[in-house]
């Protein structure tokens, strides 16, 4: 169930992408910025479509308060987030991941510093150094947005880690490596990073989560990307607005964003039990 | 005892510098003079109101002699003043530090009431329809961003039932306690929510290792009732760890006091640090962080430290 959800999210926030930047539009997905209530240009007159209308055959989940298509606007706001986590999990993977194996396995000075620069930032709440960091920037696009989410992932990526390479560098198959003379840096590559990045992998799923919830906050509080473009969290801020009149524009968007958590969280406590198992196994 | 505590005040001030140099050279991380940024690139240049902030942010002088003149400022309390309201930051930080308090100490306080027992719960029934529910209903709790819990408060106890307003303060000193708790509820519920969920996990598990312990099969041989062991006996080793983890947790609850008094339009520092970032008020915007970061980073020292007043392994290790 969780799996599938999440598959069906990538999938819609992929078509939603290349339906309006390859195919201009042409696959049938509504365009997500198009107010139905607008004037068209080739007609001379004004579309028919209401703001806030309730869920119907053409609105599958009604549309919002300009009258836009809220269905189209979530499989699209899906791609806000999964470029986020995208590249928070590539930044937390690949350096997070490599710093940590390589402290856990070298020691030493190299892990005295790298650590405490890792427990600086972590010592910041994670919301609050974001919002500072993102307020620096004048111009917020998804660039700036996922760079600055993905610098701030590889802190906890790099705990999670070291405390893997320092596990899998004690056990026997590394000594018995340095016993028969192979170099450091093959016993890093293929020894001790391999038997990181499983739980890396589950960590990963966690850090989605989290990262999700992050984006949508900022994008609630409308400081991610900008408008028009749709995310969860700006959906949900802009429709809690008329929560007297219509709450179902509320639900959708915070559905989305709900269910799309719990799946990741669901996965990953998965992944980390699994994990667990085969450790004792061992 | 005295080197435990030696130690972790060496950590805790090497920590605070790191902190405070981050968040001060985030000013210099600005792109192009921080004066634009300040007085707004579209500004009507005054070269004496120019001149005036170049002199108070030493913008002149070194980034290093900035960041020590900074700091000494801070440590007597002066974070500087805010370029668009005129007000200094500690002022505001001290006007609005209680409702922000008060929402986290109120959202903590509700969370261990109810995580308790459902933790319990979880684990005196564990693996039967109880522990199944409970843990979903935890699991879901633990998925729903705040501010979300927070629309739905809002749409059902004031949109919908009309019992408590959906937004604004009322203070304890002029409002009387009534007046506030109503102001105060939703937000804090809306805090408390996934520290619930948090914590109740943390119980359960907790909990099932514990009534795993020969000393509780030997209450159990001694007749003891299953309530009273599940109090006295077992809820007791959990209370560490719970402490633990409300220190842990209180960054997040930090962060989300940021969210939930924008959203419920409360007076506190988050909603200050909130609007300071519309506004771009650079000041404003870096003092409050440094309070904020400072808070968290000594608040979890001290819970170190009373884990080690409470745990005499970890005071002698």
């Amino acid at each position: 169930m969780a799996s599938l959800w999440l598959v069906l999210v990538v999938f819609g926030a992929i078509y939603a992408k290349l339906d309006t930047s390859w195919f201009g539009g042409a696959l049938p997905l509504q365009d997500p910025n198009f107010q139905t209530n607008g004037f068209i240009r080739e007609t001379g007159e004004f579309g028919t479509g209401q703001p806030i209308e309730g869920m119907s055959g053409a609105h599958w989940l009604g549309t919002d308060a300009i009258a836009r298509d809220t269905f189209a606007r979530i499989v699209h706001g899906g791609w806000v987030s999964l470029v986020v986590v995208v590249v928070s999990a590539t930044c937390g993977i690949v350096i997070g991941g490599f710093l940590g194996s390589l402290v856990g396995f070298v020691r030493g000075r190299t892990e005295t510093v790298v650590m405490a620069t890792v427990d600086v930032i972590l010592a910041f709440p994670a919301l609050v150094l974001l919002l500072a960091l993102v307020s620096i920037f004048e111009v917020r696009n998804l660039f700036v947005i996922s760079a600055v989410i993905g610098v701030l992932s590889i802190p906890a990526y790099t705990r999670v880690a070291r405390a893997n390479s320092l596990a899998v560098s004690s056990r026997e198959f590394v000594t018995a490596a340095r016993a028969i003379g192979t170099k450091p840096r093959r016993i890093l590559f293929r020894e001790v990073i391999p038997n990181v990045l499983p739980t890396l992998l589950a960590y990963t799923m966690v850090a989605a989560a989290f990262v999700v919830v992050v984006e949508g906050s900022l994008s609630f509080l409308g400081l991610s990307v900008q408008l028009p473009t749709p995310t969860w969290g700006n959906m949900i801020n802009q429709a809690r607005r008329d929560i007297k009149i219509n709450v179902a524009q509320v639900i959708w968007p915070s559905l989305a964003l709900t269910l799309t958590v719990l799946s990741l969280n669901q996965v990953g406590d998965f992944f980390q039990q699994r994990r667990e198992v085969r450790g004792s196994n061992l | 005892m005295g080197k435990v505590i030696a130690t972790r005040l060496a950590r805790l001030v090497a920590t605070l510098l790191a902190v405070t140099f981050l968040t001060f050279s985030m000013t210099a991380l600005l792109p192009g003079d921080p004066v634009n940024a300040i007085l707004g690139v579209d500004a009507v240049r005054d070269p004496e109101v120019v001149a005036k902030i170049r002199a108070d942010l030493g913008l002149d002088d070194p980034f290093l002699n900035r960041y020590v003149n900074w700091l000494g400022n801070a440590a007597t309390g002066d974070l500087g003043q805010s370029y668009i309201t005129d007000q200094e930051v500690m002022t505001t930080i001290s006007q609005r530090l209680p409702v922000t308090a008060q929402l986290a100490f109120m959202a903590i306080l509700m969370a261990v009431i109810l995580a308790i027992p459902i933790g319990m719960l979880g684990a005196y029934k564990q693996g039967k329809w109880q522990d199944a529910t409970t843990s979903a209903g935890v699991q879901v709790a633990l998925s729903i961003p705040n501010f979300i819990i927070g629309i739905f408060l809002i749409w059902l106890f004031s949109v919908q039932l009309g019992w408590l307003p959906a937004s604004n303060w009322n203070r304890i000193t002029t409002d009387g306690l009534v007046e506030n708790l109503k102001t105060a509820i939703l937000p804090a519920s809306a805090l408390a929510m996934t520290q619930m969920a948090i914590f109740s996990r943390l119980v359960r598990s907790d909990m099932i290792a514990t009534l795993q312990e020969d000393y509780i099969l030997a209450a159990r041989s001694k007749g003891l009732s299953d309530r009273f062991i599940l109090l006295r006996h077992a809820l007791r080793p959990s209370s560490l760890s719970l402490m633990t983890i409300i220190g842990i947790n209180f960054g997040a609850l930090l962060g989300g006091t940021v969210i939930i008094e924008t959203l419920f339009a409360i007076p506190g520092v988050g909603f200050r640090l909130i609007n300071a970032i519309y506004q771009r008020d650079i000041i404003v915007i870096q003092g409050i962080t440094v309070f904020i970061a400072t808070a968290y980073v000594v608040i979890n020292t001290i819970v170190d430290l009373l884990y080690a007043v409470v745990d005499p392994r970890i005071r002698k290790g």
